[in-house]
């Protein structure tokens, strides 16, 4: 036996209104600068360009086609072969080059063979089969004949990983030093941020140079090198921001849990200065690649075959005057990553609405 | 104030200690020495080399021999003017150089640094003079044309390092247009590429700062009190707001000529200037270790001096800031 229950008109349930968190509210705002949001979305295009795209190209970035040194970009490609010696390798040129080097340079009437290349992709002259390959270099090839665009994804790889290595090194040491020190406070306090103030006036790019023209230019310790010398800006934004946090009632509480220093800092401190923390992050990275590739260009950062964008920059602008194409793009790309980041730094700013820590 | 000033000179001996010692031990620890790449030597011109340069002693004998070379002995500035104004005027040795025969580190710094210096004065004189300007135009008139266009170009400026403009002016201004030389040192006209090169970022950054910090300024009660008054916008924003709103850009200036000198290295290589920054590369290279150790201890020498000097300047713009 069994009672039907009773029906109660229920009023349905209200909407429950959702807080904003601080993260969402600076989503929202970040949205609203258009600015940032497209220096976001380039930047994880860049990225992912960088790292797929070497997967994706035909090329490597060491392989080297010397006959093709230096050819222009988009410029078609042609195949040479002595008819004389049909077994032997057909030598690649380019079809604007063709009467000036290598075995092309026998024949006699360039524009001809070109005319004829371009209609039927295929010619004889002057002893020379020429065939049109129909391959490609989009962005033209350096001066050894590798692939420029597959130079420039790899240079991207490396520029980019140093970027966000040595921040991530700078980060870990910065913020754990910074919040130590201001958690722990008074004569250790003191003593910890001396020593940051001393290491602050040594003229660390100059070490920087130093120690990579010393000891072999290996890339781990180009890592080690930019990340020990950028961690001091965020130990004092760290500190500063953990000063005015560690007054405050949710320190206390955590006090008065038993909660122990170590946990107290890492997990109540430091979760709240994050905010700060990713802005200066974001804007550390820029000048970490920045950093690398001036040492790249000076030639004392990552060494041949391997590639950055300083590498790609530096040989572009040795032989910019004959082939500028060699300068321009890696700049271009180089220009447009730090552009991004900048942006992105800046936006972050104003989203999580950090006070500008350079005062 | 004078406390200020002594208290910060003694803290700076401390400081080139540590950097010294530091530079001595590292640079002798790297693989290689100053006559490990020249041509083939006999073992005995070797021995005798080593012997000559006093590379045979223990390394803590060098130390403490390099230590009492570099300690300033007496102090002349009427003898600044010569062949040697380090040795002359202070008494500092940097002893000779391992790699340039029969010359000093004394002389090659004397003689290369006027032109580094020359370099950087130019680059910050532009980055002042275009930077500040263009910040305080852009920060009085907020959200017009006039902060929009120059502050987008000046965050291109920013992203532009010096070594992809500096290959790119001499391309354009000196190959193409053929307006200047494309590298050397000799005329007037050869100092525009290279200062604007390095001048162009700080430029750029200081522009930023000055807009920032004007309208910081701008927003405070007593600027509003200045315009209540009647005062004239000219004088509200020349008179009163502009000593704390330049504040960033002093504060900048420290940094920054840290920046100017390194970034000094890279302009010295792509215009192939004969300065102080070329000589320290290549001493690294050439593991030529007095030339190494000079220049660094010249260049921390230099920082810190200015650094003191935008300290004091920064004091004197904002009594706020006491001499800590």
């Amino acid at each position: 036996m069994s009672r039907p229950a009773p029906q109660v008109d229920l009023p349905p349930p209200e909407e429950i209104e959702e807080g904003s968190s601080l993260w969402k509210d600076a989503w929202h705002r970040l949205q609203k600068n258009r600015l940032a949001v497209v220096s976001l979305f380039l930047f994880l295009g860049l990225t992912l360009f960088c790292f797929l795209g070497p997967f994706l190209s035909p090329h490597t970035h060491f392989e080297q086609q010397r006959p093709l040194g230096s050819s222009g970009p988009l410029a078609p490609i042609v195949l040479v072969t002595p008819l004389d010696r049909p077994e032997a390798a057909p030598e690649p040129t380019t079809l604007d080059r063709l009467g000036e080097r290598g075995p092309a340079s026998r024949i006699q009437d360039p524009d001809t063979a070109r005319r004829a290349l371009r209609e039927s992709g295929r010619h004889t002259a002057d002893g020379l089969l020429l065939e049109s390959a129909g391959r490609r270099h989009l962005l033209g090839t350096d001066t050894l004949g590798r692939d420029l665009l597959t130079r420039i994804m790899h240079g991207g790889r490396v520029s980019l990983g140093v970027g966000f290595l040595a921040t991530a090194v700078s980060l870990l040491i910065g913020v754990t030093y910074g919040a130590t020190s201001a958690y722990l406070g008074g004569k250790t306090d003191a003593v910890m941020m001396r020593i940051v103030d001393i290491l602050y006036a040594l003229p660390f790019t100059i070490f920087v140079i130093l120690l990579m023209v010393l000891f072999g230019r290996s890339l781990l310790l180009l890592f080690l090198a930019i990340g020990a010398v950028e961690w001091l800006t965020m130990a004092r934004i760290v500190r500063g921001q953990v000063l005015s946090l560690k007054k405050m009632e949710f320190v206390e509480a955590a006090l008065a849990l038993g909660l122990g220093t170590r946990r107290i800092i890492f997990r109540h401190l430091i979760p709240n200065v994050l905010g700060p923390i990713i802005v200066y992050a974001t804007l550390t990275v820029p000048a970490v690649m920045l950093l690398e590739s001036v040492l790249s260009f000076l030639g004392l950062g990552v060494q041949p075959p391997n590639a950055s964008w300083g590498v790609l920059i530096k040989e572009g602008a040795e032989s910019m005057t004959v082939f500028p194409w060699l300068l321009i793009f890696p700049a271009f790309f180089f220009s447009l990553t730090l552009f991004c980041l900048n942006f992105l730094g800046d936006g972050l700013r104003d989203a999580l609405d950090v006070r500008s820590s350079r005062d | 104030m004078l406390k200020f000033v002594v208290y910060r000179l003694f803290q700076t001996i401390p400081v080139l200690f540590v950097i010294v010692t530091m530079t001595f031990f590292m640079v002798r620890a790297a693989p290689g020495g100053p006559f490990s790449e020249e041509r083939q030597v006999s073992p005995q011109i070797l021995e005798r080399m080593n012997e000559h340069y006093g590379l045979n002693d223990p390394l803590l004998v060098q130390y403490w021999n390099y230590l009492k070379n570099i300690t300033p002995k007496r102090f002349r500035p009427d003898r600044f003017h010569g062949e040697d104004p380090l040795g002359d005027a202070f008494g500092i040795d940097l002893g000779p150089s391992f790699k340039h025969e029969g010359r000093t580190v004394n002389e090659m710094i004397a003689e290369s640094f006027p032109v580094s210096l020359e370099l950087g004065l130019l680059a910050l004189a532009i980055a002042l003079c275009f930077g500040v300007p263009t910040g305080i135009l852009a920060a009085v008139r907020r959200n017009s044309s006039l902060d929009y266009v120059p502050m987008s170009t000046a965050m291109v400026g920013i992203c532009l390092p010096s070594f992809v403009i500096g290959p790119i002016f001499a391309l354009v201004f000196g190959l193409w247009l053929g307006w200047f030389n494309v590298s050397g040192w000799f005329q007037p006209s050869d100092r525009i590429l290279p200062a604007f090169t390095l001048g162009l970022f700080y430029a750029a950054y200081m522009a930023r700062l000055s807009r920032g910090g004007m309208l910081e300024i701008l927003s405070q009660d007593y600027i509003r009190t200045a315009r209540a008054k009647g005062l004239r916008e000219r004088t509200v924003i020349f008179i009163h707001a502009l000593k704390g709103g330049l504040l960033p850009v002093v504060s900048f200036l420290g940094p920054a000529l840290a920046g100017l000198i390194s970034g000094s290295f890279v302009v010295e290589t792509i215009f192939q200037i004969p300065g102080l920054g070329r000589h320290f590369i290549n001493g690294a290279l050439n593991r030529d270790y007095s030339m190494v150790l000079g220049t660094v201890l010249f260049y921390a020498t230099l920082i810190i001096i200015m650094n003191l000097l935008v300290d004091i300047i920064q004091v004197m713009l904002n009594p706020k800031l006491k001499y800590e």
